[in-house]
């Protein structure tokens, strides 16, 4: 039921992207995300898409899963895509009608757009499709670790993250097991309008509220009673390393960059161009 | 026949990495009147097979009858799609068979396990007027409403005056279960499903909700469907018990038959009640007692003859 609508929840393989080290994916993915961001010509998404099949066809995810992460921002695509035709002005009209005007450069503006969001959501996705949770939290205490000169609680903040994402999963199956107690009660959540059915998860919201307390109380007990005392003198049982794995992803993720970046500043240095 | 369970099999998250067979070909049924029992494993499907019981879960494969009403999913049932298509059938009557499940639901209540994480309202009276409400009673004045929730809260052994206004959340652990019970048992379901009713209660909670349900099944509810894990509470109680394994039904049996195969249950990681295991450790070393004796009285009985009789 719920379980199946969490995108982007850690898909489990064993792959050469699985077996990466959380900071690289972390740091490359980042890389990632900037050059979908700087990438202005269909040649330059041609090889974001490139990079990302490649990414994908080594992570063992099937692209199934991956594309599920997309559904919920549909409609953001679409809302932008209806924007778009307001706002865009310039470049020869194909199709006018009141106030809407299409041209060609709505259409460019519009597919680059799109497919941004697309690139974006997917690309970030397969980092948590691939990394479990705790590695992830690992990764990113690690990469921050410097900003404890500044006396930022970096080890507190990993730790909150953790707890909230091993949350998420329990808390899922206890909304689910709460909607089938109240429905067994005769509870309807399926029909009458958006107050109704708002009121209606009241019954469900409520006890989850009261348990998800309950079981904060129990966690910061149980911690207690281990001598749990932050983050000084802890040490950590699993050591991140970096393997010739990560090398070689930050090769290849570092040549399409390069290629992104060249396109983009080309033709400001036209000794740069291909004479063709 | 209150539930008659044909060839049901189920999966969760099937086409996933997570898929996983929760019930394999099961066929079951439970007669009116009975004190059903099912035990198993965790994991070995309990949970997923009572919730088909109420039609909380729609059946993927096979079929569920309730009071001899099949409770099939319309939507994926290709027969219904046929006639949807052929427009033999319209998209209302699909969801008149909407309604029709909350009526199948109303008369098979279903206790979960820790029924008193589902208590929310803001008194112990509103919170068990909760199924009242949902399930449309004819006769929805105010003072029927009050004698129903007072029936039910008085069944459980709740004084009414006494808790009617005060929160659920105030109450103690046992009166907590006891209230979100009531709020079962006050649409007066004919059929009345518990998971687990006795976890996490010390010996004495444990006695006293053993009774209770015993009590709900002589006056509202005359057929009882109890998943338990304590052979004891099984042996002590139900009529017949059914054992699941692996997502599989075993087999269905008497509790007096069904511990005559102690090696069986021993194989399958469950435990004889205690007078059981006596029994059969005293026969290993040469003694002559039925092993289907589950409590303490006829196990001393039996014990006392065997001792009575000349040494061969």
């Amino acid at each position: 039921m719920l379980r199946d609508a969490a995108f982007g929840q850690y898909y489990p393989a064993r792959s050469f992207v699985h077996s990466m080290d959380p900071r690289a994916k972390i740091l490359l993915t980042i890389l990632y995300l900037v050059a979908v961001f700087l990438a202005s010509s269909y040649t330059a998404f041609a090889a974001v898409i490139l990079f990302l099949g490649l990414a994908i066809l080594f992570s063992g995810v099937k692209l199934k899963s991956v594309l599920k992460s997309v559904k919920p921002i549909l409609f953001l695509i679409v809302f932008t895509t209806i924007i778009n035709l307001f706002f865009v002005r310039e470049g020869t009209v194909l199709f006018e009608w009141w106030i809407f005007r299409l041209t060609d450069a709505t259409l460019h503006f519009t597919a680059k757009m799109a497919l941004r969001l697309v690139l974006l959501v997917m690309g970030s996705s397969l980092l948590t499709l691939t990394t479990t949770p705790v590695a992830l939290t690992d990764g990113l205490e690690s990469l921050l670790k410097p900003l404890k000169l500044i006396r930022f609680p970096v080890h507190e903040l990993a730790l909150i993250m953790s707890i909230a994402l091993r949350f998420i999963p329990i808390l899922m199956d206890e909304t689910d097991r709460i909607i089938r107690a109240q429905k067994a009660r005769g509870a309807d959540f399926e029909s009458g309008n958006l107050f109704r059915r708002a009121k209606a998860m009241l019954p469900v919201l409520i006890p989850l509220l009261v348990s998800a307390f309950r079981r904060a109380d129990e966690l910061s007990d149980a911690m207690d009673s281990r001598c749990y005392w932050g983050a000084k003198g802890r040490t950590k049982f699993k050591q991140l390393r970096f393997s010739w794995r990560d090398l070689v992803g930050a090769l290849v993720t570092l040549v399409f960059f390069g290629l992104i970046v060249w396109d983009m500043v080309a033709p400001f240095f036209p000794i740069l161009v291909i004479p063709s | 026949m209150a539930i008659q369970i044909k060839n049901l099999s189920y999966v969760y998250s099937p086409g996933t990495p997570f898929s996983h067979l929760a019930l394999d070909d099961v066929s079951l049924e439970v007669p009116d009147g009975e004190f059903f029992g099912i035990i198993g494993h965790t994991g070995s499907g309990k949970s997923t097979l009572v919730q088909h019981f109420n039609a909380l879960i729609l059946p993927q494969k096979g079929d569920v009858m309730i009071f001899g009403q099949s409770v099939n999913n319309h939507r994926t049932d290709p027969e219904v799609r046929r006639e949807i298509k052929e427009k033999k059938r319209s998209k209302k009557q699909l969801k008149q068979d909407k309604i029709n499940l909350k009526a199948l639901r109303r008369q098979v209540g279903m206790v979960f396990q820790y029924p008193e994480y589902q208590l929310f309202a803001e008194t112990v009276f509103d919170d068990v007027a909760f199924g009242l409400k949902n399930f449309g009673e004819e006769d929805k004045s105010p003072e029927a409403l009050e004698r129903q929730v007072r029936e039910a809260l008085e069944l459980v052994g709740l004084d009414f005056d006494e808790v009617r206004n005060r929160s659920p959340f105030e109450l103690s652990g046992g009166q907590k279960r006891r209230a979100a019970i009531a709020g079962v048992i006050v649409t007066k379901p004919k059929v009345l499903i518990l998971d687990e009713p006795t976890a996490g209660l010390d010996p004495r909670g444990k006695k006293e909700i053993l009774a209770l349900i015993h009590e709900l099944k002589r006056t509202c509810s005359p057929t009882v469907i109890m998943i338990c894990h304590d052979m004891n509470e099984i042996a002590e109680h139900c009529t017949r018990v059914a054992v699941l394994e692996k997502s599989k039904v075993r087999f269905v049996l008497p509790p007096e038959e069904l511990f005559l195969r102690g090696d069986l249950i021993e194989e399958l990681g469950l435990e004889l009640p205690a007078p059981c295991r006596i029994a059969r450790a005293l026969n290993k070393r040469g003694f002559d007692l039925p092993e289907n004796l589950f409590d303490a009285a006829s196990l001393s009985r039996a014990l006392g003859e065997a001792l009575r009789r000349p040494p061969c």
